[in-house]
């Protein structure tokens, strides 16, 4: 049966729901368990009914443990930068010519499980540590949109008019443009290094969440709660930010997580253009342009392995998304 | 004077179409009703989808603004009150909503929800308000383990009496009451409307009952106003209000609801009306009833019938607007047919 | 001496879930003569709907499943048809009506195709036969200009009309049974007048019986011969409908007649409210159901279900309160007093 959402249009991370992948045993079970838990006396958690829905939902389990992993080792790698080091087998930066002309560019081994490369770099140590710098984009550019995003949102959807058109009108601007082409131009002002990649990203992908949120906000802005609140004197910014707000979040936390895998993408294809991330950093991306060239020559093992890590890595945020926006949907609640 | 005095009351709702969403009608919600409510009383206002009845409630309160109209409340204006002064009267006048489901933040807790006016009022200390809530959660039937809760752990019935709780909160003089039981169970409703009862007593509150169903507005009001598409149509003491219906509407209306009585259910004569409830955007010239009333004439098409007091048995607290009223002496119903002068007084004007 | 239609003995229909069985009704009996009128009365929870649903075997399995009892259609057990033959029954036999018109209707599908398809599913007629069968049904059931009507939308027809057009395709093959499930629940009740009056017309024209299932008791009083109070998926009182207004005996349907405030009291007399919460389905303890709400509960109402006492012509009910103890109980209720025989 399809699902009419007043969600935003045009845009490829928020489908509308057509299908549901619950059979009706599963809808009827929800129900029973929340009035046996109601019965039961204990309090329910809000996230209880989401969780045990996401249970269900093999792919998104192993998104999740996909991108809990993905986390620490991210974690642990940044703060391990603050410190001024690194956490893994080999020095991911030095090279090392001692290594043997057969050692230079060495596949796979035991001493090196990935491979060496021509610097006579490990790459798994590499691969490791440039974790660092996707969790980093991920977090932070996803972080900087919906600081905008989650701003703007609510205002144009609640006040309507004139406010809403200038700012959704903006935002149309903003999906224009290809967003690469849109970044490469943000890049050319902001100064080199990869702290401008995340702002860029940040900075240019906040259309995405403030339509998403405009939509879920013009349908919650007429629910009877919202209502209660300015009956009860709530000023408009109380009714925005405590009321309304937080009962659109669902999808939100649905485009969060695939604007993280988003945003990995993104990192990787600037890196690959030569932006960002400069030599003898590493991150996913700058290793496989890096390699590339020797792929012909038959190493394959520099650029597969932070390809591997790239690709599984956004499939995991991506599964848990999916996940997410099926144990969420409005409809098989209450 | 009258805890609150409405004039004229009118709110149109323009429809929009178009690229260029210019408006093309209007939804004559609300079109000039006149009621007062006294201090300690319950009036009662009932009719059929689109009358506007919860339009009414909800402009009294400026949740909605009116497109005209005054509306006084203790004597203040409260269409022309400002931003400070309407968060002074919101504290005198309170809501309680229809969906028990709807009508609460699914994302707070209970005692935020009911303790959030007194958050946004300032009101008390944070340990003050706190036990304020846990009072008003045991006023309403609900106890103090409650409070940590959320709504969607209650049943119907105890989030009506959330809601009840939150209204009560800042001891408010008036409470609009938004069909306050039909969203719930029938064994439930009789709990809320004791409940209801018992706190006008408590807290000498006035209330305005909105509702569809005339059964538990007659038992819970003191008057009864009737709405048919955006007027009032008749309004009298509630015991009145069904032995000497005037108005033909309100005769339907009375005659449609029925009553859990085999005896007499059988022995009704019911009235049908044929048709739908014409749309509030195009209403009918002249009289808004006139094309379902069984005794519509020529006058009935010109204009709608001001609401007046027939005076006599009726007494001066029972007004219809329209131009062939019942009338009841001694209790015999006669209609006359001559139009009532008092209803023309529109006309000539 | 009326033709019995429909006879259901000790139907039980149960949902076999994860979180536990729920026991959506059991043991629920009652018959149904030609041109009679049973109304099922009941609250969330009391398994009104799903009864009805049981008897169309409209249930969803899995999960739910009739688990016990005879439907008996005339001298064929519903039970015991095959799906062909199920199909056959319904529409054409009996008939549903449900309670949304909003949504029960196909929104892309003109009405008189509906009609129509109804029609040709169970009637050897063509399509042409059965748009012009279409058109006369929606005018018998008072929707004017109804041969331009049967070639438009329900989105074009308001919330009573929809319900005339569900109550004509529910009637277009004849059905015996028609199965009326808060039918006017949504509507206006100046609307609902008007349907209640049509579906009367409906039932006298085609000699059907009609199950009325519904919360209110006043729409009961007004059209119902017979009366079932359900509770947590069990009849509790059962019996003709003077006996059930005028001679209640169940402590429940005490509870509900008590609480409804009705538009001819002459006195405004306070409301006797049940107390408590309609029940959980799964958690219902052994014994009688309302026991959690009853205020005069005992022992032995916890343990098991109540034995079915006659107490008047055609009227039992399930209650361990001995008889000569409720009728004094009964006495002392104050919005009985003038209303009881």
């Amino acid at each position: 049966m399809p699902e009419h959402h007043q969600d935003t249009s045009g845009n490829e991370i928020v489908e509308d729901l057509t299908v549901s992948t619950l059979s009706e045993r599963d809808l009827l079970e929800d129900e029973f368990a929340r009035e046996k838990e109601r019965a039961g006396g204990k309090p329910l958690g809000l996230w209880a009914d989401t969780w045990r829905r996401l249970k269900r939902n093999r792919l998104a389990l192993v998104g999740m443990g996909i991108i809990i992993v993905f986390v620490l080792v991210g974690t642990v790698e940044t703060v391990a930068y603050l410190a001024g080091g690194y956490v893994a087998p080999y020095d991911p930066i030095k090279t090392d010519y001692a290594l043997s002309p057969e050692g230079l560019g060495s596949p796979p081994s035991w001493s090196h499980p990935m491979g060496t490369d021509y610097l006579g770099r490990d790459v798994f140590s590499r691969v490791l540590v440039a974790t660092r710098i996707s969790m980093l984009v991920g977090v932070i550019a996803v972080a900087i949109a919906l600081s905008i995003g989650l701003i703007l949102g609510p205002i144009s959807g609640y006040y309507g008019g004139s406010v809403d058109s200038v700012i959704m009108r903006t935002a149309d601007v903003f999906f224009a443009f290809p967003f690469i082409l849109f970044v490469l131009l943000l890049l050319t002002v902001l100064p080199p290094g990869f702290g401008s990649v995340f702002i860029a990203i940040g900075v240019l992908s906040w259309a995405t969440y403030a339509r998403l949120n405009r939509g879920s906000v013009l349908s919650v802005k007429t629910m009877e709660y919202v209502e209660a609140a300015r009956a009860q004197g709530a000023g408009d910014l109380r009714v925005i930010f405590r009321h309304v707000l937080p009962n659109t979040m669902a999808p939100i936390y649905v485009a969060i997580a695939m604007g993280i895998g988003g945003a990995i993408t993104t990192e990787a294809a600037l890196a690959f253009l030569g932006l960002g991330v400069q030599a003898p950093e590493a991150s996913w991306g700058k290793m496989i342009s890096d390699n590339l060239t020797y792929l012909a020559a038959g190493s394959w093992w520099m650029l597969a392995f932070p390809s591997i890590f790239l690709v599984v890595t956004v499939f995991g945020f991506i599964s848990f998304g999916n996940g997410l926006r099926d144990a969420t949907d409005p409809k098989l609640k209450e | 004077m009258s805890l609150l005095e409405v004039k004229d009351l009118k709110k149109h709702f323009p429809i929009k179409s178009g690229i260029l969403k210019h408006t093309t009608g209007y939804v004559y919600a609300v079109d000039g009703i006149s009621f007062n409510v006294e201090k300690g009383e319950t009036l009662g206002l009932v009719g059929e989808s689109g009358c506007g009845k919860s339009t009414t409630g909800r402009s009294v309160l400026r949740l909605i603004a009116p497109t005209a109209g005054t509306i006084m409340f203790e004597g203040v204006d409260v269409m022309a009150a400002s931003r400070s002064d309407m968060q002074t009267l919101r504290r005198h006048m309170q809501i309680i909503f229809q969906d028990p489901y709807a009508s609460l933040n699914p994302r707070m807790r209970v005692r935020s929800i009911v303790g959030e006016s007194l958050k946004i009022h300032n009101i008390g200390t944070e340990a003050e308000r706190k036990k304020r809530v846990f009072e008003l959660l045991e006023t309403v039937g609900l106890s103090v383990e409650h409070a940590e809760r959320y709504p969607h752990e209650f049943s119907g019935g105890q989030r009506q009496r959330i809601g009840i709780a939150r209204a009560l909160a800042l001891n408010p003089k008036l409470i609009i009451c938004d069909e306050p039981v039909s969203a719930l169970d029938v064994s439930i409703r009789a709990q809320v409307i004791n409940l209801l009862e018992d706190l006008q007593d408590e807290f000498d509150l006035t209330y305005m009952v909105i509702a569809h169903d005339l059964s538990v507005v007659k038992h819970i009001s003191d008057r009864v106003a009737v709405m048919y598409l955006g007027k009032i149509v008749e309004i009298s003491d509630s015991a009145v209000l069904y032995d000497f219906p005037q108005h033909p509407y309100t005769e339907a209306l009375l005659s449609a609801v029925p009553i859990p009585d085999p005896t007499t259910e059988r022995a009704r004569r019911r009235i049908i009306l044929e048709g739908d409830v014409p749309s509030p955007a195009n209403p009918p010239k002249g009289c808004v009833f006139h094309p379902r009333c069984p005794r519509a004439q020529e006058i009935c098409t010109t204009a709608m019938p001001t609401l007046a007091s027939t005076g006599g048995d009726a007494g001066k607290r029972h007004e219809v607007a329209c131009y062939f009223p019942a009338r009841f002496t001694g209790g015999v119903r006669t209609v006359p047919n001559q139009p009532f002068d008092g209803a023309l007084a529109a006309a000539e004007n | 001496m009326s033709e019995r239609l429909l006879t259901v003995d000790g139907l039980s229909t149960h949902f076999f879930t994860h979180a536990g069985v729920v026991k959506a009704v059991n043991g629920v009996s009652f018959t149904l003569d030609r041109k009679e009128t049973l109304g099922i009365v009941g609250e969330s929870g009391s398994g009104k709907t799903v009864a009805a649903l049981s008897l169309m075997r409209l249930v969803p399995d899995p999960p739910g499943k009739v688990v016990e009892g005879s439907l008996m259609l005339g001298d064929r057990d519903l039970r015991k048809l095959s799906d062909p033959e199920m199909r056959q029954v319904r529409g054409n036999d009996i008939a549903m009506i449900f309670q949304d018109p909003m949504t029960s209707l196909n929104p892309v599908v003109k009405v008189g195709k509906q009609i129509a398809e109804a029609i040709t599913l169970h009637q050897d007629k063509s399509k042409g036969e059965a748009w012009k069968m279409a058109a006369d049904l929606l005018a018998r059931v008072g929707i004017p200009d109804a041969d331009k009507r049967v070639n438009q939308y329900p989105f074009e027809f308001s919330g009573g009309m929809r319900q005339r057009v569900m109550i004509a395709m529910a009637i277009s093959c004849n059905p015996d049974v028609l199965i009326a499930d808060e039918p006017t629940t949504a509507l206006d009740v100046t609307i609902q007048a008007q349907i209640i009056d049509v579906m009367q017309e409906m039932q006298e024209r085609y000699n059907s019986a009609v199950i009325l299932i519904t919360h209110d008791l006043g729409v009961v009083a007004e059209i119902a011969d017979k009366v079932m109070v359900m509770y947590g998926g069990r009849t509790v009182e059962y019996g003709g409908i003077d006996e059930i207004f005028y001679n209640p005996h169940h402590p429940y349907t005490w509870g509900l007649l008590g609480s409804l405030p009705r538009l001819d009291e002459v006195e405004k007399t306070r409301l006797t409210p049940i107390k408590g919460q309609p029940p959980d389905l799964i958690t219902l303890a052994a014994g009688c159901p309302f026991a959690a709400r009853c205020t005069y509960v005992r022992e032995e109402c916890r343990d098991n279900w109540p034995a079915l006492e006659i107490v008047g012509p055609a009227h039992g009910v399930d209650c361990w309160i001995p008889h000569d103890e409720r009728l004094e109980l009964r006495a002392g209720l104050p919005r009985f007093r003038e209303h009881v025989a």
